[in-house]
């Protein structure tokens, strides 16, 4: 048996239940979330990743750089 | 066989259930393709089905890409992939992870995004995970692009490689002109079969030998400057001189390349194993003996004799291949990798081979 890399995700369906859980629904819908790297706002449609950042949360747009540069921190985990 | 019989007389349907249970476990792998299939005709019932679907679809894919890899070169790419959704997850227990980063994969309708950023947060993890640290930064994205092109390559998916392409390579380059640069010498060193069984085979035993130290600019460079001397050998036009040797700290190699006029009119295979036995003296740790087309025979000679006179050990099989080389042709090769002897109580003795 190969061993296993895990990546995180959340499917779209869910995505409004995470940011409910997370207590961020209704700071992306006043449109306060920005982008950790490029630092754009946020939004349902362009929110692409979602990490502890310090003591707080942050989030990515779907830039594929902005979420090269989050996900190359450490998106996976191993086991097995 | 009647044992069998007996049995599933025996135990009837329960029997039955159990084989296909087994064979369910131990094939499981391979049947996701098909479960993804099947669930994607169920899609239609709900967004579960649907998750479902995209997430075996795009497991597949990369696991079976990435054992298709390993096979190639092993640990290249050691790791399945698993794609965990947590919709459930809370804010404490987020923060309490501290390297996480929840990916968002999209409805079946955006897979290219899908396929594209699964593969780039996998393969820092996924591809040479030992000897990332050992990579300089631009190093190691270009082995990531380069890996990921290849992946959506073998699954023919032109919408993700556009997407690729002109989303994440194109403005990644334009800003960083040497990533540019060593995109280039991987794709090409790819066409010409290299960047698996050569670039990654050698960056994997990187790690090995640099053990547990601390990761210094040095080795950073050696790494680098290996894949520049291999884009060398790459660009090398027939019958043109090269120097064939690496010899680094940690990275230890030459390519002996069958074929070339001159040698083969003047010494027969006999200036090959001379080659071998000179990089023996130089204390090089491998060979890759390499040759095209009608030169591939004269290559497992000279790699044959090599071992039977005790230069050094063929490693694995000798692989065959097509790639393209430098003219842009298509062409049949050959890599056999011989891993040389050395003893310290033994020094070589030149020019004292001759073929049997």
């Amino acid at each position: 048996m190969r061993k296993v890399a895990t990546v995180k995700a959340i499917y779209d369906s869910d995505l409004e239940q995470l940011l409910t859980n997370l207590g961020m629904l209704d700071e992306l819908i006043a449109g306060e979330l920005r982008c950790a790297v490029c630092e754009c706002q946020v939004d349902l449609d362009n929110l692409a990743t979602i990490f502890p950042n310090g003591d707080e949360i942050g989030v990515s747009c779907d830039n594929p750089r902005c979420v090269r540069t989050i996900t190359t921190r450490g998106a996976t985990k191993l086991s097995g | 066989m009647a044992d069998v019989l007996i049995w599933l007389s025996q135990y009837g349907g329960w029997g039955l259930l159990a084989i296909v249970v087994i064979l369910i476990l131990v094939f499981y792998d391979k049947l996701q393709r098909p479960i993804s299939k099947l669930y994607d005709l169920l899609s239609w019932a709900g967004a579960s089905w649907r998750r479902r679907a995209v997430k075996a679809d795009v497991q597949s894919n990369i696991n079976s890409f990435s054992q298709s890899m390993d096979k190639e070169v092993s640990n290249i790419m050691p790791y399945n992939m698993k794609l965990q959704f947590v919709s459930g997850m809370d804010r404490a227990e987020l923060l309490r992870e501290k390297n996480l980063v929840i990916v968002r994969i999209r409805d079946r309708r955006h897979d290219d995004k899908n396929f594209v950023h699964a593969m780039l947060t996998f393969c820092p993890v996924g591809v040479l995970p030992a000897s990332r640290p050992y990579l300089d930064d631009l190093l190691s994205d270009a082995i990531d692009f380069t890996v990921t092109r290849k992946f959506l390559n073998v699954i023919q998916y032109q919408g993700a490689l556009n997407y690729l392409y002109k989303e994440v390579i194109e403005p990644e380059a334009v800003e960083k002109r040497e990533l540019d640069k060593l995109c280039t010498i991987l794709d090409r060193l790819d066409e010409q079969g290299l960047f698996t069984k050569v670039i990654l085979r050698e960056l994997r035993d990187f790690a090995v030998k640099v053990g547990s130290r601390y990761p210094t600019e040095a080795h950073k460079n050696e790494t680098k400057q290996f894949v520049e001397y291999m884009d060398v050998i790459a660009k090398r036009q027939p019958g043109e001189k090269c120097e064939t040797d690496f010899i680094g700290n940690y990275i230890s190699m030459t390519l002996v390349m069958v074929g070339t006029a001159d040698t083969l009119a003047a010494k027969g295979i006999v200036g090959y194993l001379q080659a071998i036995q000179w990089s023996k003296g130089k204390n090089i740790e491998r060979v890759y003996i390499t040759a095209r087309d009608k030169y591939i025979p004269d290559a497992e000679r000279t790699a044959y004799l090599a071992q039977k006179q005790g230069l050094g050990r063929i490693v694995g099989k000798p692989k065959t291949y097509d790639a393209t080389d430098s003219l842009g042709q298509r062409r049949e090769h050959i890599l056999i990798e011989l891993q040389l002897v050395v003893s310290p109580f033994a020094p070589p003795k030149q020019g004292q081979l001759l073929e049997e």
